[in-house]
Order: C-alpha cells, then sequence, then structure tokens
C-alpha cells in the first residue's frame, strides 16, 4: 500500500438527495419516473433541471397512469411534491399505486426469498431457454441496469437507504397515512383560478409559474448553498393537462412563455416537472397547430402515448370494437405505441439512451416500442407482431379430432381404395 | 477536432471558419440539433487566439463547459464570454467558472453598449428563437439581429482586431419559418440540419444542408469559393464526424 494519501481533510463533502443516482456520461444527476422501463428509455432517469412532456392520447387517459406512477415514486423517495390540475380536483388517495417492496423487504429479512423457497430465482442455471441466463433484465425488483449504474455514481449509500425505482402495484392503493405524511402543494381548479384572478389577472400560466417559482426559490435553489448539516432533496413538479380548455392565459402564447420561463427556474434548481399536454387539443382540420412543434422544443424530452382504442377512433368506434372478441384479444397483448419525439441531451450533444438503454440494444428498433397496462403494472416494451392467427385460436386440429376427420374421409370414395377400410396409402 | 475537416474541405473554409464579418444561421430541428456546429466555431476561433461571445436563450454555461471538455476544447484558457439569456435572476452566487459574464434584461440597450465595448469576436447567438416564444414579434427579433450584426460589422473596422463574426442557432418549424426566412436574407452562410431523408438510422444522425444566403454575393474574398454541399454526420460524446452521403465509416 502506498504511503501517500489525498489530504480530503479540507474538502467538503455534500450527501446527494436521496433515490438520485449520476449519469455517467454527463454527470447529470437522474430520478426515476416510477416506470423502470420508461427511465431505460429515457437514457437511465429524468435529468434534474428537465422537464420531461407526455402528450396525451386521444380518447384515453393511459398519461394519468404515467403521472400516478412519478407521484407515487416521488412519495415512496420522500421527495416534496406538487401537483399543479387546472381541470379537476385532485383525489390522491384514489389515484396513486402503492408500492410492494415492504412486503419484499419483510420477506427478505426472514429469509423467505432463499434460492430453495423460490421455484424459479434468476440466480437458478437455465436448462431451456440457458442463452439468456446472462442478458441483463429490466425489472425494478431486481434491477441489473440500476444496479449497474448506481457502482458508476457516488450514490452507493444512499442505494441502500432508498431505492432509485420503487416497484409499484397497480392494483393496490398508497396508504392515506403515507400521503398524509408526505410533503405535497396541490393547486387545482378553483382555487387556482381564484388566486390568477386576485394577483395575475386572470392569467392561471404567470399564477403557476409565480408559485413554483417561490417554491423552488425556498428550498430547492442550487443558486443557495445547502444549510450545514441538512441534506438537499428534489422537489417533483407535476402539471397535468397543460393547456387544455381550462387553462387561461393573457394571450396565445402564453404558454410558450410559460415553458420558456420554467425551463430557466428548473435549470439552477433540484427540481424536475413532468407535463401532460393534450396535443390533440391543438389541431386545425387534422393538422397540429405549428404551437405544439414550439412546445415541444421547449422540453428537453418529448414522449407521445397512441392508443390503438382512442388515437383514430370515433367513441363508437371503440365500443364496437370492444364487442368484437377477435379484436380485443389482439388488442390485450398491447394498448397502443410510444413514441419518443426527443430525448433528453443535458450536459451533452447526444442522448445517453443509444448507450445505456436495454430496449434499444438490438439496433434499428428505435421507434417500435409499445406500452401494455397490465392489471398490477405499466411497462414499455419493444413492440413485436403477434403471431399470426393469434393464440386463442387452435391452428393445427388436435389428435382426435383429427382422427375423426380422416375417418370422415375415408368414408366416401378415395383413391385407390375400398369404401369404408381404411388404407395406409390413402391421402 | 478532426472530425469537423470535412465540413471545413466541403465548405472550403481555411482554418474552419469563413471569412471575417460573415453572417451565418445554423438551423436545426427537433432531433437533429444545429448546437453541433457551436464546439467546432469555438474551437476554430481559439486556435486562431481569437474571442468567443456566446448568448444562450436554451441552456446555462454549464452545458456548453461540459461539451466543450468533453470534446476537448479548454475554454477557460480562452477567451469566452457568456451572455444569459434563459434566466433574469442573479447568478453572481455562482463559481466564477459558470458565471455568465452578463445577464440579458428586459433592455436591450445595455446589452448593445456592453457588446460595443468588447474586442473583436465570433458572437453566437444560440436559440435566437426563444424570443418568438416570449412574444416578441418577428419585427423585433429581426432588429435585434440587425444590431448584432452592426456591431459585428464595426468591429471588422477596427484596425488591429481579431477575427469578428456572428453565428444564430435556431430551431426550425412553422412558427419560425417567416423568421428563418428573413434571416436568411440577412446572411451570408445557411446550414440546415434536418433528420435523415432516408429515414432513421443508428450509423448517420442526420443530414446538413449548406447553401448560400442572400448576402454572399456581397463577400469580396472570391478565393475561397463557397460550394453548396449535403453532408451526412454522427453525433457522437467526443467528436461529430461528417462525412459525404454513403461514406459513413461504420458502414465502409
Amino acid at each position: 500500500m502506498s504511503s501517500f494519501r489525498r489530504n480530503t481533510a479540507g474538502q467538503q463533502t455534500t450527501k446527494p438527495p436521496p433515490a438520485t443516482r449520476l449519469n455517467p456520461h454527463s454527470a447529470q444527476l437522474l430520478v426515476s419516473t416510477g416506470v423502470p422501463s420508461l427511465d431505460d428509455v429515457l437514457g437511465g432517469g429524468l435529468p434534474v433541471g428537465g422537464i420531461l412532456l407526455i402528450e396525451e392520447d386521444r380518447q384515453t387517459d393511459y398519461s394519468s397512469t404515467l403521472l400516478s406512477y412519478f407521484a407515487s415514486q416521488a412519495i415512496a423517495a420522500g421527495h416534496e411534491l406538487c401537483i399543479v390540475d387546472a381541470d379537476q380536483e385532485v383525489a390522491l388517495k384514489d389515484q396513486l399505486p402503492g408500492w410492494a417492496s415492504t412486503a419484499h423487504e419483510m420477506q427478505a429479512k426472514s429469509g423467505l426469498n432463499d434460492k430453495s423457497s423460490a421455484g424459479s430465482t434468476p440466480d437458478e442455471p437455465m436448462k431451456i431457454a440457458w442463452r439468456y441466463q446472462n442478458m441483463p433484465r429490466i425489472d425494478s425488483d431486481r434491477d441489473d441496469y440500476d444496479g449497474k449504474s448506481s457502482k458508476d455514481s457516488s450514490t452507493l449509500a444512499d442505494a441502500r437507504e432508498t431505492p432509485f425505482c420503487e416497484r409499484f402495484d397497480l392494483s393496490l392503493r398508497i396508504q392515506p397515512k403515507v400521503i398524509e405524511d408526505a410533503t405535497i402543494e396541490i393547486v387545482t381548479g378553483a382555487s387556482l383560478l381564484r388566486a390568477s384572478n386576485e394577483d395575475h389577472g386572470g392569467d392561471m400560466y404567470k399564477c403557476v409559474l409565480d408559485r413554483i417559482a417561490r417554491l423552488v426559490d425556498d428550498r430547492f435553489s442550487s443558486l443557495k448553498p445547502a444549510a450545514p448539516g441538512a441534506n438537499r432533496n428534489i422537489l417533483r413538479i407535476e402539471i397535468r393537462s397543460l393547456g387544455s380548455g381550462f387553462w387561461q392565459g393573457s394571450d396565445s402564447l402564453s404558454i410558450l412563455k410559460f415553458l420558456h420561463r420554467l425551463r430557466g427556474i428548473l435549470r439552477y434548481s433540484y427540481a424536475v416537472c413532468v407535463v401532460s399536454f393534450p396535443a390533440h387539443l391543438y389541431e386545425d382540420g387534422g393538422v397540429r397547430m405549428p404551437v405544439v412543434r414550439r412546445v415541444e422544443h421547449l422540453c428537453d424530452a418529448v414522449i407521445q402515448l397512441e392508443s390503438f382504442e382512442g388515437t383514430f377512433a370515433t367513441p363508437s368506434d371503440i365500443v364496437a370494437r370492444q364487442s368484437m372478441p377477435a379484436a380485443a384479444a389482439a388488442a390485450s397483448d398491447y394498448h397502443g405505441f410510444l413514441h419518443i419525439r426527443k430525448l433528453p441531451r443535458l450536459n451533452s450533444l447526444t442522448a445517453s439512451m443509444g448507450r445505456l438503454s436495454l430496449l434499444h440494444s438490438g439496433g434499428g428498433s428505435t421507434n417500435n416500442l409499445a406500452f401494455r397496462l397490465r392489471r398490477k403494472k405499466f411497462s414499455i416494451e419493444t413492440y413485436h407482431l403477434p403471431i399470426e392467427g393469434g393464440v386463442t385460436e387452435r391452428r393445427v386440429p388436435a389428435k382426435d379430432e383429427a382422427k375423426g376427420n380422416r375417418q370422415q374421409v375415408g368414408a366416401g370414395v378415395g383413391c385407390g381404395s375400398t369404401p369404408g377400410r381404411s388404407d395406409p396409402l390413402e391421402f | 477536432m478532426a472530425t469537423y475537416k470535412t465540413l471545413s474541405s466541403k465548405l472550403n473554409w481555411a482554418n474552419g471558419l469563413p471569412e471575417a464579418s460573415t453572417t451565418m444561421i445554423v438551423a436545426g430541428g427537433l432531433e437533429a440539433d444545429g448546437s453541433v456546429m457551436i464546439p467546432h466555431l469555438v474551437n476554430s476561433v481559439f486556435e486562431r487566439q481569437g474571442q468567443v461571445i456566446l448568448l444562450s436563450f436554451r441552456h446555462p454555461f454549464n452545458h456548453y463547459l461540459h461539451i466543450m471538455r468533453k470534446m476537448g476544447v479548454n475554454a477557460s484558457k480562452h477567451k469566452l464570454q457568456f451572455v444569459n439569456g434563459l434566466v433574469e435572476t442573479d447568478l453572481s452566487s455562482l463559481p466564477p467558472a459558470t458565471r455568465p459574464h452578463f445577464t440579458l434584461s428586459a433592455d436591450w440597450q445595455e446589452f448593445y453598449s456592453w457588446l460595443n465595448a468588447q474586442p473583436p469576436s465570433l458572437l453566437i447567438i444560440d436559440g435566437l428563437c426563444s424570443l418568438l416564444d416570449l412574444g416578441h414579434d418577428v419585427k423585433t427579433v429581426m432588429s435585434f439581429f440587425t444590431a448584432c450584426q452592426q456591431i459585428v460589422g464595426d468591429w471588422s473596422v477596427r484596425a488591429g482586431g481579431g477575427y469578428a463574426g456572428l453565428v444564430a442557432n435556431m430551431l426550425l418549424d412553422e412558427f419560425t419559418e417567416l423568421l428563418a426566412k428573413s434571416l436568411i436574407r440577412r446572411s451570408h452562410y445557411f446550414f440546415n440540419f434536418e433528420d435523415l431523408e432516408s429515414g432513421a438510422s443508428t450509423d448517420v444522425s442526420g443530414q446538413l444542408t449548406a447553401i448560400p444566403g442572400h448576402l454572399h454575393c456581397q463577400i469580396q474574398n472570391s478565393g475561397n469559393k463557397f460550394k453548396p454541399a449535403l453532408l451526412h454526420y454522427k453525433v457522437a460524446d467526443t467528436t461529430v464526424q461528417f462525412f459525404s452521403p454513403g461514406q459513413s465509416s461504420t458502414i465502409l
């Protein structure tokens, strides 16, 4: 061992915020969206100081599922949360999915999670699909990707305390007491309208921006040094249906001014923002208005959910399709496409998705992503065409059925055979 | 920075830069961002011992420093001045290395007089179209651009000055189309970065079309004749490779 030691006594060691990790390529702090596969698509997570825009689908509401994951992840990680919704009142108790890791931790402590007790643990050598043994898995429960990156980062100590991404279960609901204990600021329709009328001449965008600026300036500004002994925390801002009919602005460009100033505030803060945007409301004769493209430019990452049910269908089509069993069965595999319009490029010329993503490791499948909403979780996967004819209907006749058919054929006039007698040369 | 040599040779630019006091417009799209030109131009000016002023409406100073460090450009050793156009808040608490040298306020006259007092430099405006987002009309943005152009022209006249020029980077879409057309009329070169025409590819990030602007015919130095060109490019973390269509090193 060398006798030389680096003198680190004078250096100040600041602990990173909980449930964060560093992107090794851009030195950018990342937080999770709550959906591991979406984190993967975004290049490891959502960059702190950035804005993710989710373009809502037309008739369905899958974007709110993503937003509920984002809010639940904030509560699970101990981050502060600010929800803005001009359309309706927010009922978190009914919307946010609960997480199941507490049960897992208890199992791990009591030793129930041993190899012997589990039926097919991932560590067990595979006998059939052995080629997949060494491939990494996208799973928040045993997140190899997460583990690999967190080794690179300096958040190892925190990773043990608070996982980067919690494992959520859509069939569970978050406990009311946990919501009460969390620091959540909710700005909704009626109160927002009142506040904007009183102080900002009815401009809701200015009112929300002012609120966010004050919140950031209070505790999350990176321009102010952290108080001695106090740890930094992350502010998660969730803006639902920005620019919908309920949003009032001073002019038609209010949304652009809002996003430009929001970006400026976030760049010098420990805050991250997810915005859902009803882009289908900004169409003129089926063609998107130019302002939509500007909105996309002003955000750091843009994804679009295009559901199979709602994109190009009228409500009557959707009802008609539900009554067709074949169509319903085909739609059960995936629920829609996920289009990546823009990836975060903070501190870098390139998006880190290409190097880090497992969903894109095959190459050439950049845009072939689909999402599916199961009973317990929402996931993004590489889109594959279903097996021809589907798996619900048997294409090859069963053995007995085939035999019966052959006998029926044999009963008629065959080629070179006696009627009523099976011939080995029959065809 | 050897990877930009193809671009310079295609455009007939000696030392990676066009003639002094020229104006360049760089336009990009959602995925094909024209800001890949900025490190090249900054480095080429530094090689000539010149100065750069970077006015950004899109990113903080730290963003550019990170990119340039990865591309092998040490900005701290050269004269790079950063003007913050993103926020109007006080950024004096930032460390000196990442602190902006000037903050653009609502009163542009202050900026003009500050700019006038600077030595001849390459002025780069990143995100000029953000002025439209802030509610200014095309006429106002053009007047801002023209004022900057005049200052750059004054720099060139000064005796013993270094390299002076103006580069405006913007995002081109339906909303900014009129501004782009107006800017092309007041520029010498126009560079348009866009997605690959033939479809997405893992080995090619996009294509660059370089065409002369309306003022190109006024360039006196006819020795280095500019050739309109179509190039493909690949952006990596530390390099940007420009090549002729079909000449990607990963394909060949």
